[in-house]
């Protein structure tokens, strides 16, 4: 209790060499939040992407079509658009026990006396099998049986507020002929904002090929849906496509087959590959911008550990005095450590509220938010080694000289 | 209550400028005594000190406090030893010139745990006895040499040590301040209280019953009665 009781004395008077140590640290923090972001961003995405759709990341398999197939299949070429057989490689491969397909595209609706347009996410039935039920779903609103029910994003809710009977207009383009489809439908229910979409796409940078973390849909008006034949009748699925392998299925050996299997189609990579390109390609391409802030970063706790050493060299007097009263050193370490600590979080709270501001003024980039636990734990790391490395430093210099100064004073 | 055996002190060991500050000394206090250490300049006296106060470890010898081995003693229990049982007045006094008479001589006291209240009044009665009760929200920085004399002494009674130990403290004050001080020291005697100072001033030196020398490091006793 004592020692919070000095800990408050050495707190309450007021010293610029504190203004200045709380500043270095606040400085700290907003830096490293700032280099850990993109990162943090990074992490934030997959965590929710995986939180929606629970596979097992270590073993699935993503194949990707090369891009003449996909230009092919745009119709660009005089080509067939749609290739059944990849998907019979696909999906007779030994040791493939789910292919997880969706199909994503323009849809629209007459609503509001206008045509309104949309994102259209149709998920095969094998998909939706490892989807967790949308937790929103309150799927048959009375008096629309015989309705597809779909979910809708909040950015399209104003349109189709749930309950709203419509028919979706779409063309499937995948077809060896043009499709048009008119689907009657129900908005069944919202997708959370908060949650990431489940998706099979083409994306390198992002982490799209899985799944969509909320920045990315959250303001796009878009439907969502199961597969039913009773609504599309028979679709051919597009690519790219999710392969899930069975249970105890060697990748790397299903990975051969498949690639064997699929050749010039296109590309079989693994979830864990797919991330780590796409951690790559985030770091590569924010690195300039993130250098100076590293280095601004190791300028502010250099400041501080220096600075905290000089301090505490300086208050050698009084820590002479603190011992010759009794207290031990081992005290006096804690209590500095203490005082440190209760700086540094004063300090984390200002840097934190901050570092949007710092980010959006400096760095432009609006979706830099506070500290994820990433920056946390940067920061508070950085700062215990800087802390305990000069505090440690100052008092095995302070010990010699305080006795020096102090007691041995005078003739 | 104090026994040191062969105690010698030596700065820079192994060093060209080695110094031996003390040579085997030996020095036995009983309660109640009233001891001074006189000699000149550099002549080891403060060292001697520092090691009857835990501040300092000797090179060599044993030096027991009561029924403690003080050169074994680890700083928690020296700490303690200071805390509670030996008041220390170092020679440029060892206060915190910023804080107030109070809070210097409260310092101990917060240290060793006492309720802020309760340390505050303990704080203003020794200061009353030391006669300096009207300077207690003065800033140290603020106060003469024999004012700061006294608040050092002050600081070193607060916990009603056994032990007090001196060190010049007549050296920054005139004839008239010193010998008060001196009447002091020997008020706290005669109520208990086992008293060694050190010094340079030879009249001081005579107004207690025991008085050592000290020259180049060698401790002798001169006087007895
Ligand atoms: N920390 C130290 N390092 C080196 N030499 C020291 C140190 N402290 C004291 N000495 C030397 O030890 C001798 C005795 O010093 P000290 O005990 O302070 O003398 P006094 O208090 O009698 O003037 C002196 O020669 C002094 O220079
Ligand atoms: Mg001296």
């Amino acid at each position: 209790m004592n020692t919070l009781r000095i800990l408050k004395k050495l707190c309450s008077r007021f010293y610029w060499k504190d203004l200045f140590l709380f500043v270095t640290l606040a400085l700290m923090v907003i830096f490293t939040n700032i280099i850990t972001q993109p990162v943090q961003t990074f992490l934030n995405a997959r965590r929710q992407i995986r939180d929606v759709i629970p596979l097992d990341y270590e073993s699935t398999l993503h194949f990707d079509p090369s891009y003449s197939l996909l230009f092919s299949s745009m119709g660009f070429t005089e080509e067939r658009s749609y290739h059944p057989e990849v998907h019979e490689a696909i999906r007779n491969c030994d040791g493939v026990r789910a292919v997880l397909e969706m199909y994503s595209g323009g849809a629209s609706c007459q609503e509001g006396g206008g045509t309104f347009n949309f994102q259209m996410y149709l998920y095969s039935q094998s998909f939706a099998s490892y989807i967790p039920p949308w937790p929103e779903a309150g799927r048959n609103a009375e008096g629309t049986e015989g309705r597809l029910p779909v979910m809708v994003s909040p950015a399209a809710a104003d349109m189709l507020p749930v309950g709203t009977a419509f028919d979706l207009e779409m063309v499937l383009t995948s077809y060896e002929d043009v499709k048009e489809l008119s689907v009657p439908c129900v908005a069944a229910g919202i997708l959370s904002p908060e949650r990431a979409l489940p998706r099979a796409g083409v994306d390198n940078k992002s982490l799209g090929a899985i799944g969509l973390a909320p920045e990315y849909w959250q303001d796009a008006p878009l439907v969502a849906a199961v597969y039913d034949p009773a609504f599309f009748g028979e679709i051919p699925w597009d690519y790219p496509a999710i392969i899930v392998p069975e249970k105890d299925a060697d990748r790397d050996a299903l990975r051969a087959r498949l690639g064997e299997a699929l050749g010039t189609w296109g590309e079989v990579r693994d979830l864990a590959q797919i991330e780590r390109n796409v951690l790559a390609s985030t770091l590569s391409e924010s690195l300039p911008e993130q250098l100076k802030f590293l280095l601004l970063a190791l300028i502010a706790i250099f400041g501080y550990g220096a600075y905290l050493f000089l301090a505490i060299r300086q208050r050698e007097r009084q820590f002479a005095v603190f011992y010759i009263a009794g207290m031990t050193k081992k005290r006096m370490f804690t209590l500095n450590m203490l005082f440190n600590v209760v700086l540094y979080l004063l300090a984390a709270a200002v840097g934190w509220v901050l570092t949007p501001w710092v980010a959006k003024s400096f760095v432009h980039v609006e979706s830099y938010t506070g500290a994820g636990l990433l920056g946390t734990l940067c920061t508070g790391g950085l700062f215990l080694v800087t802390l305990l490395m000069s505090l440690t430093a100052s008092f095995i210099q302070n010990r010699n000289a305080a006795a020096i100064t102090l007691y041995h004073k005078g003739d | 209550m104090i026994t040191l055996k062969d105690v010698s002190k030596n700065y820079n060991v192994g060093k060209q400028t080695e110094v031996r500050a003390l040579r085997d000394a030996n020095l036995e206090v009983a309660d109640g005594d009233f001891i001074s250490v006189t000699g000149p300049s550099g002549s080891g006296k403060s060292t001697l000190l520092h090691i009857l106060a835990g501040l300092d470890a000797p090179t060599s010898g044993t030096y027991f406090f009561k029924d403690i081995d003080v050169t074994k003693a680890s700083d928690k229990v020296k700490c303690g030893l200071r805390n509670r049982q030996i008041g220390i007045i170092l020679q440029d006094f060892g206060l915190l010139g910023d804080d107030t008479a109070l809070e210097n001589v409260c310092l101990p006291l917060t240290i060793g745990g006492m309720r802020r209240k309760q340390a505050l009044e303990r704080g203003k009665s020794v200061l009353e006895q030391v006669g300096i009760a009207e300077l207690a929200e003065k800033r140290v920085n603020q106060l003469s040499g024999g004012q700061r004399q006294r608040v050092a002494v002050a600081r070193a009674l607060v916990q009603n040590a056994s032990l007090l130990l001196a060190d010049e403290p007549t050296g920054a004050l005139d004839s008239r301040n010193t010998s008060s001080l001196m009447d002091l020291f020997e008020a706290l005697n005669a109520s208990g209280m086992t008293i060694i100072i050190v010094t340079h001033n030879i009249a001081a030196a005579q107004r207690t019953p025991i008085s050592y020398s000290i020259i180049d490091g060698v401790l002798r006793q001169e006087r007895r009665t």
